[in-house]
């Protein structure tokens, strides 16, 4: 049983472990992020095959992440309204929202208690596939959303109404918090495994 | 990973699901000008005027304003996504009924006592320099937060691991 020296012990690392995530993430996140933008694209593809999509960091006050998607083929908008094949819309958010569930899922997997090294390699080895994971149910799913945003309000625009897509549904639930959720659990998962395959 | 933990992230994630359509089906009108000013903007306004007389901060719908600062609180920035993530993650964990009722409580008065603490703060600066508004809104408060429920998280599930403990 923990006791609540241990306790805070484990409170304060947390707190030093998330200051200096947080830090880094501010003054050295956009390389990690710019690292991620092909497999942002990647991601977006698959899920929505009408575009080529081209995700790239833009300069500006806020440094953003930017997604460029070609509509492959006309992407119908209202009933006599689309978007040609070939011209290009834009989304964005910016790299520090973007690095948010990073450094929370950084800080979970850093400071979650374990009993061995083998269990913490594991643990290490489990970090990049649980990026990667983290990484595809957050920002290409928010870049997508807020692509749909931009539908939407072109087919209130023309008075219609539109059912919002599971992407923009995906978009608000990550955005309400599942964004924090995400890599929480997940950094609790590896863990977890971790503890599970070497005990 | 054992049971007790695939359980705990299972039905953590599936009541987060349950509480975020609930406050979806919420109107953003009803947010806006009944919830949002009497359960976060006037409180919020009482402690800004009590510290800061001169400020007269006002409070109208979902905006706290000022002469110096104006702070628009929308949905999400009312420390629902966090209370709901700490709601589901206590309700998931399986615990006696009286340790659950204590985390609720608790739990709840700490996630509103971090938000008002981050909407007061939250006015400071954009009083202050509101080029460093985006950067604690989206960036530091939001993971600071998660820190700090978290840490309430993990005192609750050792005491309550305790208390059954002791009881047995």
């Amino acid at each position: 049983m923990m006791n609540n020296n241990l306790q805070l012990k484990l409170a304060i690392k947390a707190f030093l472990i998330w200051l200096a995530l947080s830090l880094a993430g501010f003054f050295w996140g956009e390389h990690l992020i710019k690292a991620l933008t092909p497999f942002y694209g990647e991601v977006i593809e698959q899920i929505d095959s009408s575009y080529q999509t081209h995700v790239y960091i833009k300069n500006e006050t806020e440094k953003k992440v930017v997604l460029a998607a070609t509509a492959l083929r006309a992407i119908p908008i209202v009933a006599d309204k689309s978007l040609p094949a070939g011209r290009t819309i834009e989304s964005n958010g910016t790299v520090l929202h973007a690095l948010v569930p990073l450094v929370i899922l950084l800080t979970v997997i850093i400071v979650f208690p374990l009993q061995n090294s083998k269990q913490r390699i594991l643990l290490s080895v489990l970090t990049i596939p649980a990026i990667l994971l983290v990484s595809a149910l957050t920002v290409p799913l928010q870049l997508l959303g807020n692509l749909e945003v931009g539908y939407m309000n072109a087919v209130a625009k023309y008075g219609y109404t539109k059912d919002a897509p599971w992407a923009l549904e995906w978009m608000l639930l990550t955005e309400g918090g599942g964004r924090w959720l995400i890599p929480v659990l997940t950094g609790i998962g590896c863990g977890g495994v971790a503890r599970k395959l070497f005990v | 990973m054992d049971f007790h933990t695939l359980r705990f992230v299972v039905v953590a994630a599936i009541l987060y699901g349950v509480f975020h359509w609930a406050y979806h089906q919420v109107p953003d009108t009803t947010l806006r000008s009944v919830i949002y000013p009497n359960l976060i903007g006037h409180s919020a306004a009482k402690v800004i005027n009590t510290m800061t007389p001169e400020r007269k901060v006002r409070v109208k719908d979902n905006t706290i304003s000022s002469n110096k600062a104006v702070l628009n609180i929308v949905r999400g920035c009312d420390g629902s996504g966090v209370w709901f993530m700490l709601m589901a993650a206590v309700l998931g964990f399986g615990a006696k009924f009286k340790h659950l009722l204590v985390g609720v409580v608790l739990g709840t008065i700490a996630v509103y006592s971090i938000n008002q603490v981050r909407i007061i703060g939250l006015y400071y600066l954009i009083e202050w320099n509101r080029t460093y508004f985006p950067m604690v809104h989206t960036y530091f408060a939001p993971t600071l937060i998660i820190f700090l429920i978290a840490a309430f998280f993990l005192w609750w599930t050792r005491w309550s691991m305790q208390d059954s403990n002791q009881e047995s």
